[in-house]
């Protein structure tokens, strides 16, 4: 694909808006002025500039550099900085690497050469050579006016020098050069192959945040050996912050009984996250049937509750052992956890599971617990007196409004008593649910409590009644339209009242009717 | 020694505030952690760097004696009158849509300052050219010396006899707790020269402040949320790409006639003075500028990590001194 010169120039401009994130600080409020003559064209500073590399002194090199990396997409400008990232001058190579990477790019033929710097002796320029790697390896960094002429780096196309060079920088002196690499390694998956001693040595380095970031994205590298020999090193690590990342590694590498090991060893850390981690490891691999260890860490404070959901959750594998945990903690324990736990304790206790498991939590404060136990209730073949009589009295109207909809599993004597109760029920969610039924189960005198409704405060009981109205309408229903009627007649005012007209009077399929006025 | 004296008198009277109504309560609890309030009227999954603030104050209760409550309280208007319950309210002005105040914003505001309130308004200042959109103001920290005009008008509305004015070097913001920049050796040199001559003196920023009965209880800057976030292992979010202008002998001559495809802009900088920016065409980013005594030097672009972990430092400290300083002053 190749983009005309004022695509880029558009294209360049979105990209920086967009991805530019720069302590920009000049000390100003800029106002445009109209851009005066140009004192000369840009092919003559280029030139005048790669005439003044040829200088002795190394600042008229440096300015020559400065200024030559604001005509980056000059062909004859970048050649010029690409020598001059060889220059015998550290100021002047430096200020060459800045010219060549700070438009968040790395031209093709700059690549290498940007890579060889990362074993210049400069600290500095290492730092900024190892931080510029996702340029220098990525297909397609951003730069737009490099798109048509970007290929991806291919591995065949890095010299064997220029190879060394990036792996030694693994293990540069400089750890901001070392957490540079190990953060960048992803960019060269496929291209650099690490060696297991790098990776190792990376995650023995005296940096804590290294050694994250190296079990972060490098431990996995490791032959399995290796890796559990580093591993069992490193959850003696004095930094709780290494072990948290280990055990979080850990949780998602593969099964064996070394690593199990690990993680029965990571279950005596004092760090609760570390301990949490490792349980859930554990208890993914169905490794783990320390009942008393899992109630104390869900039980302690410090325990992430995302962590401690995973436990609760996963809790049911172990089997009926788990059920009495659970069902604590269904009871009485960490309110965000509960709903999770009884859920797990049903799951277990499905078979037997009678009402009388059930009607306790419908009392629940919490009403996702309520939830749960309505829940199972719908599963129940058998919904009883008892049952529904404390679903009818139930001071929580979700529970009431679950009641309505499964009121036509009931005897329709009893069905369309508590449908008849809850069309004056104090919740609109529970009138609703009630208008809708009456009119499914056609209760006696449904009609004309579908008319009462039209008249309700709550917007959506309105609608609903409406809806149903409507649809006996269309199926020639009478009384439906004689309601109708007589509420356009009662209401004029009513914003309703010219949808009726329409209902009733053309016979206008109804599907077709706009319901502006109540939508 | 002062301050610090100041901040423990500050929580003790919390403390006992706290203890008196528990007492009342028949509760012996211990006294809840300071909570902060957060303004938007944006969705809060839609909030600029939704992991800023919650940082920020994890490092506050880390690093000082005020114990602050980690996740901020989101306020959608000011028309509530929850805010009195907020002894600070941050403000990340592209979070705002819309900054025309409400007649109830405007007395609840007026009423909160009067109070002892205190807001932080972030990115409420940046050059007119970012202006277009606000996401630019997201992204670059131009210290410009003028608050936006929605800020200055909507501050208008409620005390239209102060003015922002600039928070000098001097002031005790830039001291109260953090004094001067972070360690900066492992800065090249051209980078560290200018970040502590120039860029950031002795730790110092652009703020302006509204000052309201005798205290500054409005404070606002260019984005500086961009350097607060810190993930579970205690990593920076985000890289910060840093400018600098840097010049050396025989830069002048070249620059004096170097072509320039874009626009140039006169610009005012803190002293008065006038420098002359040049643009290069596509590139909003500054290239080269002509200053005010004759120098002339190009803009620079460092990515590089300790480069970019030394901002997140300095962006941090400042804004702990923002949260020290209104509590304490």
């Amino acid at each position: 694909m190749v983009f005309q010169k004022e695509d880029r120039i558009e294209m360049k401009k979105i990209f920086f808006m967009i991805f530019f994130s720069s302590a920009l600080c000049a000390q100003q409020l800029p106002l445009e002025v109209p851009k005066e003559k140009q004192a000369e064209t840009e092919d003559q500073t280029v030139a005048k500039c790669v005439r003044d590399l040829e200088s002795e002194s190394p600042l008229t090199r440096q300015a020559a550099v400065l200024l030559l990396g604001k005509y980056a997409g000059n062909p004859i400008a970048l050649g010029a900085l690409i020598k001059s990232l060889k220059d015998g001058n550290t100021d002047v190579r430096r200020s060459a690497l800045v010219s060549t990477i700070e438009n968040f790019s790395i031209p093709q033929k700059a690549r290498i050469p940007v890579l060889n710097m990362l074993d210049d002796k400069d600290v500095h320029i290492r730092r900024l050579a190892s931080a510029a790697l996702p340029y220098a390896f990525n297909l397609f960094f951003g730069n737009f006016a490099m798109y048509d002429e970007a290929v991806q780096m291919e591995p065949s196309l890095i010299p064997g020098e220029t190879i060394k060079k990036v792996v030694a920088a693994f293990n540069d002196d400089d750890p901001g050069v070392r957490k540079n690499m190990i953060s960048n390694l992803s960019c060269m998956r496929g291209k650099i192959k690490l060696p297991p001693e790098s990776v190792a040595a990376l995650l023995d380095d005296k940096t804590p945040e290294i050694k994250i970031i190296a079990i972060q994205n490098a431990m996995a590298l490791l032959p399995p050996d290796k890796l559990v020999s580093c591993a069992r090193k490193l959850l003696k690590d004095e930094n709780r912050l290494v072990r948290r990342k280990l055990a979080e590694t850990l949780k998602f590498s593969q099964n064996s009984p070394e690593t199990d090991g690990i993680l029965e060893k990571m279950l005596e850390d004092e760090d609760p996250i570390v301990r949490s981690e490792a349980i859930t490891a554990l208890m993914r691999r169905n490794k783990m049937k320390d009942i008393q260890l899992i109630e104390k860490t869900i039980s302690d404070p410090e325990t992430d509750t995302q962590n401690g959901k995973f436990i609760v959750s996963l809790l049911p594998t172990i089997g009926e052992e788990a059920a009495p945990l659970l069902k604590k903690i269904a009871d009485s324990g960490n309110p965000a956890y509960r709903a999770l736990a009884l859920n797990g304790y049903f799951n277990l206790k499905r078979k037997d599971l009678g009402k009388n498991d059930l009607m306790p939590f419908l009392d629940d404060p919490d009403q996702s617990v309520r939830n749960m136990a309505v829940g199972r209730i719908i599963g129940l073949q058998d919904i009883d007196e008892e049952l529904v009589t404390k679903m009818v009295g139930s001071s929580h109207a979700d529970v009431r409004a679950s009641l309505a909809d499964m009121c036509g599993r009931l005897k329709p004597e009893k069905r369309d008593a508590i449908i008849g109760e809850f069309l004056v029920d104090e919740s609109d969610d529970v009138r609703k649910r009630a208008i809708r039924n009456a009119a499914n189960y056609k209760i006696p005198g449904y009609v004309e409590i579908l008319g009462n409704s039209l008249l309700d405060d709550n917007r959506e009981i309105v609608e609903t009644a409406f809806y149903e109205l409507e649809n006996l309408c269309s199926s020639n229903d009478g009384a439906a339209r004689e309601i109708l009627a007589k509420f356009a007649k009662e209401n004029p005012d009513n914003p309703l009242v010219e949808d009726i007209k329409i209902l009733t009077g053309k016979k206008v399929p109804v599907k077709k009717i706009r319901r502006k006025n109540i939508r | 020694m002062k301050i610090l004296l100041t901040m423990i008198a500050l929580l003790a009277s919390l403390c006992s505030v706290a203890q008196d109504n528990d007492a009342v309560a028949g509760n012996t609890a211990a006294p809840q952690p300071v909570r902060i309030a957060q303004m938007m009227t944006c969705d809060p999954m839609m909030r600029n760097y939704p992991y800023a603030l919650p940082s920020l104050l994890e490092e506050l209760s880390a690093k000082t004696g005020i114990k602050a409550d980690p996740q901020p309280v989101i306020i959608k208007s000011f028309e509530t009158k929850d805010i009195l319950k907020y002894p600070f309210i941050y403000v990340n002005f592209a979070d705002r849509e819309n900054w025309e105040l409400s007649p109830e914003e405007i007395k609840n505001l007026r009423g909160y300052l009067d109070r002892g309130g205190f807001i932080f308004i972030d990115a409420g200042i940046n050059a007119e050219f970012l202006r277009e959109n606000k996401i630019f103001g997201q992204q670059h920290s131009f210290a410009n010396w003028q608050v936006c005009p929605e800020v200055e008008k909507a501050f208008k509305q409620i005390y239209p006899d102060a003015n922002f004015r600039t928070l000098k070097r001097t002031h005790d913001v830039f001291h109260c707790f953090y004094e001067g920049l972070p360690d900066s050796s492992t800065l090249p040199d051209s980078v560290r020269e200018y970040t502590v001559n120039e860029k950031w003196p002795e730790g110092t920023y652009s703020l302006l402040g509204l000052s309201v009965k005798g205290r500054v209880a409005v404070i606002v800057s260019p984005i500086i949320s961009m350097g607060w976030g810190k993930d579970s292992f205690g990593r920076w979010i985000g890289a910060i790409n840093f400018r600098v202008k840097e010049g050396v002998q025989g830069l002048d001559t070249r620059l004096k006639t170097a072509a320039y495809s874009g626009t140039k802009y006169p610009v005012v900088r803190e002293d008065g003075k006038k420098d002359m920016v040049y643009c290069q065409a596509g590139d909003i980013r500054p290239e080269w500028v002509s200053e005010a005594e004759g120098d002339w030097r190009v803009f620079r672009y460092y990515n590089s990590t300790e480069i970019s972990d030394f901002a997140h430092v300095f962006y941090t400290r400042l804004g702990i001194n923002i949260f020290v300083y209104a509590f304490t002053q």
